[in-house]
């Protein structure tokens, strides 16, 4: 038991060093980080691998024996804790569990662009002549970024997106329909703890049901409007299909 | 007088209240492993992993790099030249060091270790607890990012780091007023306090007489001074690097960087899990609930603040989410109230203040950034 007590007492302080700055060194290496945190984050990392690479040095040059305290175990044990953590969270991002914690309803519909519009056209696609008048162009393809931070440029365009389905949200039902599917991707400024949620309503005739947090591609015409003093990004006669998730799935 | 022969110098007494510590990080281990363990695949605690990480990635590097500024503190910078290079007036000294941030920008998980450091230097306790609430704040780096996320409305950034400046300045003033060194600062920075009196180059009697400093930790640091000059972290010792090589100081550096991590860094890991916890699980529209009450919409965001524990540099982005949905006041306390108390913040602040100060530190705080936004509500018109 004191051996155990010993090496612990020795080495913990450089074992804990040294499975952090593997699992940094991983992380930038494979530029695995980019699924926590935005890419221009990769130079503070590396700073971070640094200095943590500098204590493992700094460690082992004075290993000595020292007085073995518990206190230490649960030290370790905590200073750990997020490489499990890190670990479990391989291959996996935010998703329909996330949005539904994140999303403030209409306030994740309103685009950040300057927009104004005095059109109080009923949501019914039936009810909007316009829809019948839409040329068939080729549609550009945006990010729900894109849509929020310019809504001018896209309005009455046609546009193609990818993001994750939402379809379950009782509010969107409420306001908008039974029909209008939400279409998502999660914005992040500096990592995931700060992702807030981007999305369009998308509404067309006969759209195919996938299961919740499905990939998916969308095209339609983009439209801003406006219902009970907010804003909100629509797009229209759409078509939606099935599509692999991104490289990167969320917009920075 | 402590009893040297009974107890070993830099041994603690098991109180009830650090075996109750002991206990809650016991119980805290248990559970952050064990549900882990139990449902990895559960959709909830893969979005836990991802969150926790994340919050985790993004802190790390700066708090290690707070507690590499720290060491390089320790080892470059004399007591003797701090002592210089601080005002002679305490009062001007929390002005200058709130507002500190926009020379020496930093995240509330880097100054904590600085502060330690500095503390340990001589820097007046109320002037580091200046520097701890507005460093965060009252930085250019926040100063941009606030008017991004509000289209560059500079008026708004304008407010919240004029504001911000005004909390620290008034809150460091009164906290200074309240407690002495004693009170305010933990054991191991009043140690340390101590010692740069002993082992640094100049042994002013005068100065020590005036210290607030126990005569326990005096003899138990000067009997463990053997100890100190080989391992300065272990007791909290200063070495003395006035003749040493640039390389040794920067070897010692990172030794008290690495001290540092190791001493603050399992709060911030405690913080950010809770954090990621309620990241999780709570619903963000909860708070959309009240927003037609007067009050109500700036308490829950100031709630909201300390159970997200969000970079400064990143919350305004959520803050102006809420536009349209809260009042502009209840988003300035989220942005206010975040930089300088949140979970893992109050998790840090054991490493720095004793646990009275930081209940009345937080308080403090809390009460500040209310009476602020009341001011808004109040002369909301004219402001905005």
């Amino acid at each position: 038991m004191s051996t155990i007590a010993n090496f612990l007492a020795i080495w913990w302080r450089p074992l804990l060093f040294f499975a952090w700055f593997q699992e940094l060194s991983e992380l930038l290496i494979n530029d695995r980080y980019t699924a926590f945190l935005r890419p221009e984050f990769g130079y503070v990392l590396g700073i971070g691998t640094f200095i943590v690479g500098g204590f493992l040095l700094v460690g082992v040059g004075e290993m000595r024996s020292r007085q073995f305290n518990p206190r230490q175990v649960l030290t370790a044990l905590i200073l750990l804790l997020p490489l499990f953590y890190l670990h479990n969270a391989r291959g996996v991002s935010l998703d329909s569990y996330a949005f539904e914690k994140r999303s403030l309803g209409f306030a994740s519909l309103t685009p950040n662009g300057e927009f104004e519009t005095n059109d109080q056209t009923s949501l019914n696609p039936l009810q909007n002549p316009r829809r019948n008048r839409q040329c068939r162009v080729k549609a550009q393809k945006v990010n729900i970024l894109d849509l929020g931070d310019a809504p001018s440029v896209y309005q009455g365009k046609r546009v193609k997106l990818v993001g994750m389905l939402h379809q379950s949200d009782a509010w969107v039902k409420k306001e908008f329909g039974d029909d209008t599917r939400v279409v998502f991707r999660f914005i992040v400024t500096c990592c995931v703890a700060d992702a807030y949620p981007g999305l369009v309503l998308v509404q067309g005739n006969d759209l195919p049901k996938f299961s919740e947090g499905t990939w998916v591609e969308v095209e339609g015409t983009f439209r801003v409007l406006k219902k009970d003093g907010h804003r909100a990004m629509l797009m229209e006669e759409s078509t939606i299909k099935r599509t692999q998730e991104p490289g990167q799935p969320y917009l920075f | 007088m402590m009893n040297t022969s009974t107890v070993a110098p830099g041994t603690k007494a098991r109180s009830p209240q650090r075996q109750a510590g002991l206990i809650l990080l016991v119980l805290f281990v248990v559970f952050a492993y064990g549900i882990l363990a139990v449902a990895p695949d559960s959709t909830s605690i893969q979005t836990l992993s991802v969150v926790f990480a994340g919050i985790m990635l993004e802190a790390m590097p700066m708090m290690l790099f707070g507690a590499l500024v720290g060491g390089l503190i320790e080892t470059f910078i004399s007591r003797e030249r701090m002592t210089r290079i601080l005002p002679k007036k305490g009062t001007i000294t929390i002005i200058f060091a709130a507002g500190m941030g926009v020379l020496f920008p930093v995240c509330e998980c880097a100054v904590v270790p600085v502060v330690r450091r500095l503390l340990g230097k001589g820097l007046p306790a109320s002037a580091a607890i200046a520097y701890l609430l507005g460093g965060p704040i009252v930085n250019p780096i926040v100063g941009v990012s606030t008017a991004l996320a509000y289209k560059f409305d500079w008026q708004v950034a304008g407010m919240r780091l004029g504001l911000g400046y005004l909390i620290a300045v008034t809150v460091a003033f009164i906290m200074g007023r309240i407690f002495d060194k004693r009170k305010l600062l933990h054991q191991d920075i009043l140690d340390n306090v101590t010692v740069a009196f002993i082992t640094g180059r100049e042994l002013d009697l005068e100065k020590k007489r005036n210290a607030d400093v126990s005569d326990e930790a005096d003899k138990e640091c000067i009997q463990g001074n053997q100890t100190a000059r080989s391992d300065a972290c272990d007791c909290g010792c200063e070495l003395d690097f006035t003749n040493a090589s640039f390389r040794t100081r920067v070897v010692a550096a990172f030794r008290h960087a690495a001290e540092d991590f190791v001493s603050v860094g399992h709060y911030l890991v405690i913080g950010a899990f809770i954090a990621a916890l309620a990241q999780t699980y709570i619903d963000r529209k909860v708070f959309l609930d009240i927003t037609e009450h007067p009050v109500l919409p700036s308490l829950a965001m100031m709630l909201l603040a300390v159970l997200l524990n969000l970079c400064s540099e990143a919350d305004a982005f959520i803050a102006a989410s809420f536009r349209g949905l809260m009042p502009f006041q209840a988003q300035m306390a989220f942005m206010l109230v975040g930089p300088m108390f949140d979970l893992k913040l109050l998790l840090m602040y054991q490493g720095v203040f004793r646990k009275r100060a930081i209940v009345t530190l937080a308080g403090l705080i809390l009460v500040a950034v209310f009476v602020a936004v009341l001011g808004i509500s109040f002369f909301g018109e004219q402001l905005k």
